[in-house]
């Protein structure tokens, strides 16, 4: 080893910058209080390292990217997991980034000859918030879908140069297919090789001019209680920063990894659009506000901010660091991260004291579950917004196919019988009791009208009643067998033999097996068939599939089941 | 830099903690990229797939088609897709059908009139899918198939390539 050692060292050298690396004199000694920057840069890694493992599976496309967000979730080794973790090592960034920078105003490190490391600091903490902003959307979900859009709107609405920034951003008029790649180039190239740059000086910076020592000891007291980094510093970072990433671990077990909501559909309505926890200071400050002040939130305020703080070490030039001596500037910190608290404790107890809120919540996760369950079974080309239950595709194509001539619930046309409740002991009594009714077959123009058909036989409601049960059990349904057999029996004395034959075709339809499985599917083949409506037949069934007429039975079927 | 035991614990603590994240992150890391290791992530329909009607394939000559099946790619399902070609032959009383796929490196055979050629490293095949020449190591495969009321239907398969004996992929 030692040997080993000695060959590289002759050939690379690296002893002498390692060692300077390691053992850099902390001045006044190693404190807890300096973890946090060190604990960013961990975090940072952990993010790079997960960020790069998710975009072996993940796939920048707007057919694709809910579905391989949804493989990495549900089907690849630990992929939950390390998305979890992705997930909230951004959130512990965050809150690490906001402790970092309270530190470092508390300890007045903004100051001579600290100022341009500041900056720095404060442009790689836009980044930070750049990295959540373009990683929300990734997933391709309501939420990040809704949630982003309300973002690009607002860079949308900044007068003269708005407009053409959000097309860049977007990638065009509307989110499409340029839409994610641009997203993701960023998120993955462009800012990780900004923070990595900006990184790089800022840790130059940092080694240059070492830690800020508590303002209250003397330069030359500092000097003489110096520790090296490694290790008295280094155990505190090392330590800080496990305990960090067992924060993160225990989160992502206990959420069971990121949330994933249903795929994006700019037809579907997600009501519960709201953005990441950390900027919702911005999002109940935009409900305060009329739309005339919108640029108050979207360039006056960020912007702002972002010129105070880059200009905070030449505008506070007092030569003390000591918190007492800039009790000003420190009003104004800490009253603006006050005010941000203060908007996001809002914004959390409104959604919190709002029951609909909840309830809404509630559905969005259940479409988000329905989804996730879908997807097992396959997704279809063209993504998975056609992912649907049977009952959602039999409604698609009733809606298709029969909606042109049969209503049902509300929508569709009305040139044949209304089909909401078709089949049920209510829809036919209610038919029996009068027939040509508008929504059964008195609908305009119906041959049934035209050509007599069906009278009202003026029953008695025991003798409709007794009639239903034994159309059930001819529908092979569950029935009352008396009442059924009394129902038999109406059917041979009651007239209805004068046009209705039993077993074969006659005048009207051949009522043996009526509105069973096998009889339905014939009507879904051919209605004219002489045992069915013959040559009064006005319905044109659409050209179908066979596993679209299952399909539309099974549905139909469903409709009555148990009513 | 003088060594203390307070320095020697300290150390201990830094590596420990850096080794103990680091090993948290590595080995869900590698079973995470060993995902697709042995698992059949690309699936094609394993029933037979109608390929035309027997008579409109020529006699005594190879005609190439594509083969129309079922495919789940990872999460995608596409219900009818081309998932490969066969070269297929009418004899009397038999057909030839066999995969496009050279059974060296897997680049797509040609028929060349008397035989079948691959464009990649020069493999050549009888009309029987015999090996004639080159560096593959087995005939063309032949694909299982059948007649269902006068049209051809054939199971698409791939192998693996490379091997003398014939194993799916």
């Amino acid at each position: 080893m030692g040997r080993l050692r000695d060959w590289l060292e002759d050939r690379v050298g690296y002893r002498q910058p390692l060692e300077r690396l390691l053992y850099e004199p902390v001045p006044g000694g190693a404190r807890w209080r300096y973890v946090f920057g060190s604990a960013l840069l961990f975090t940072f890694g952990v993010q790079l390292v997960t960020g790069v493992l998710l975009a072996f599976h993940y796939t920048p496309s707007a057919t694709d990217a809910w579905s391989s967000v949804w493989y990495i979730q549900e089907n690849v080794t630990l992929g939950w997991f390390l998305r979890g973790l992705h997930h909230f090592g951004a959130m512990a960034m965050v809150v690490l980034l906001a402790v970092h920078a309270l530190q470092t105003f508390a300890s007045g490190a903004y100051k001579k000859p600290r100022e341009l490391n500041w900056i720095v600091g404060v442009l790689m903490a836009g980044i930070v918030l750049a990295f959540a902003l373009t990683g929300y959307l990734l997933p391709w979900d309501q939420k990040g879908y809704y949630a982003t859009k309300v973002a690009t709107n607002m860079v949308g609405s900044v007068p003269l140069v708005g407009e053409a920034l959000q097309q860049v951003i977007q990638g065009g008029n509307e989110y499409g297919q340029l839409t994610l790649p641009r997203f993701y180039a960023l998120h993955v190239f462009v800012l990780p090789g900004l923070l990595l740059g900006l990184l790089g000086l800022h840790l130059w910076l940092f080694r240059r001019h070492g830690v800020a020592f508590p303002a209250h000891l003397a330069p030359e007291e500092a000097v003489r209680r110096a520790q090296p980094f490694w290790p008295h510093q280094a155990a505190r970072d090392g330590l800080f920063a496990l305990a960090v990433f067992a924060a993160i671990v225990a989160l992502t077990v206990a959420y069971r990894g990121a949330p994933i909501f249903a795929p994006a559909d700019p037809a579907r309505p997600f009501d519960v659009a709201r953005p990441e926890w950390y900027f919702l200071f911005l999002f109940q400050l935009m409900k305060y506000l009329p739309g005339d002040w919108e640029i108050l939130t979207t360039v006056v305020l960020p912007g702002g901010a972002l010129l105070f703080l880059c200009a905070l070490p030449f505008l506070d030039r007092g030569p003390s660091r000591a918190l007492a001596a800039r009790k000003g500037f420190a009003a104004a910190f800490f009253g603006a991260l006050a005010g941000v608290l203060a908007l996001t404790g809002l914004a959390l107890y409104e959604d919190a004291a709002d029951p609909a809120f909840a309830e809404k919540i509630a559905a969005a996760e259940k479409e988000a579950a329905k989804f996730r369950a879908l997807a097992h079974q396959g997704i279809p080309p063209e993504g998975p917004t056609a992912l649907a239950t049977p009952e959602e595709k039999a409604e698609r194509l009733f809606a298709d196919k029969c909606g042109t001539c049969h209503a049902y619930q509300g929508k569709g046309a009305k040139s044949a019988p209304d089909l909401t409740g078709w089949g049920t002991r209510a829809w036919i009594a209610a038919f029996l009791k009068n027939p040509k009714a508008p929504d059964k077959y008195g609908y305009e123009k119906s041959n049934f009208v035209k050509k007599g058909g069906m009278p009202d036989l003026k029953l008695s409601p025991q003798e409709i009643a007794a009639l239903v049960e034994w159309i059930f059990e001819e529908a092979g349904e569950p029935h009352d067998r008396k009442l059924a057999a009394q129902g038999r029996k109406a059917f041979e004395t009651g007239g209805c033999d004068m046009c209705h034959a039993y077993g074969k075709p006659f005048k009207a339809p051949n009522l043996q097996g009526w509105w069973s499985r096998t009889w339905l599917e014939k009507m879904l083949r051919d209605p004219a068939d002489p045992n069915l409506f013959g040559e009064r037949n006005q319905m044109k069934v659409p050209p179908l599939a066979d596993g679209e007429r299952k399909l539309l039975a099974d549905w139909l079927l469903s409709l009555r089941k148990g009513r | 830099v003088e060594a203390t035991p307070r320095r020697g614990f300290l150390s201990i603590v830094a590596g420990a903690a850096l080794a103990v994240a680091g090993a948290a992150l590595a080995v869900p890391a590698v079973l995470y990229l060993l995902f697709p290791w042995g698992r059949r992530t690309v699936e094609t329909g394993d029933d037979f797939s109608p390929v035309g009607p027997l008579a409109s394939f020529p006699v005594g000559r190879f005609k190439r088609v594509e083969v129309i099946s079922r495919r789940r790619d990872a999460w995608t399902l596409t219900p009818a897709v081309a998932v490969g070609a066969v070269w297929v032959r009418r004899e009397e009383g038999a057909v030839h059908v066999f995969s496009t796929v050279c059974p060296h490196l897997a680049c797509d055979v040609e028929w060349k009139g008397t035989s079948f050629e691959c464009p990649c490293h020069e493999s050549a095949y009888a009309p029987d899918g015999a090996r004639l020449a080159g560096p593959a190591r087995r005939g063309l495969d032949p694909l299982e198939h059948r007649v269902r009321d006068g049209v051809l239907e054939v199971r698409y398969v791939r192998f693996k390539p490379d091997t003398a004996e014939r194993t799916p992929a």
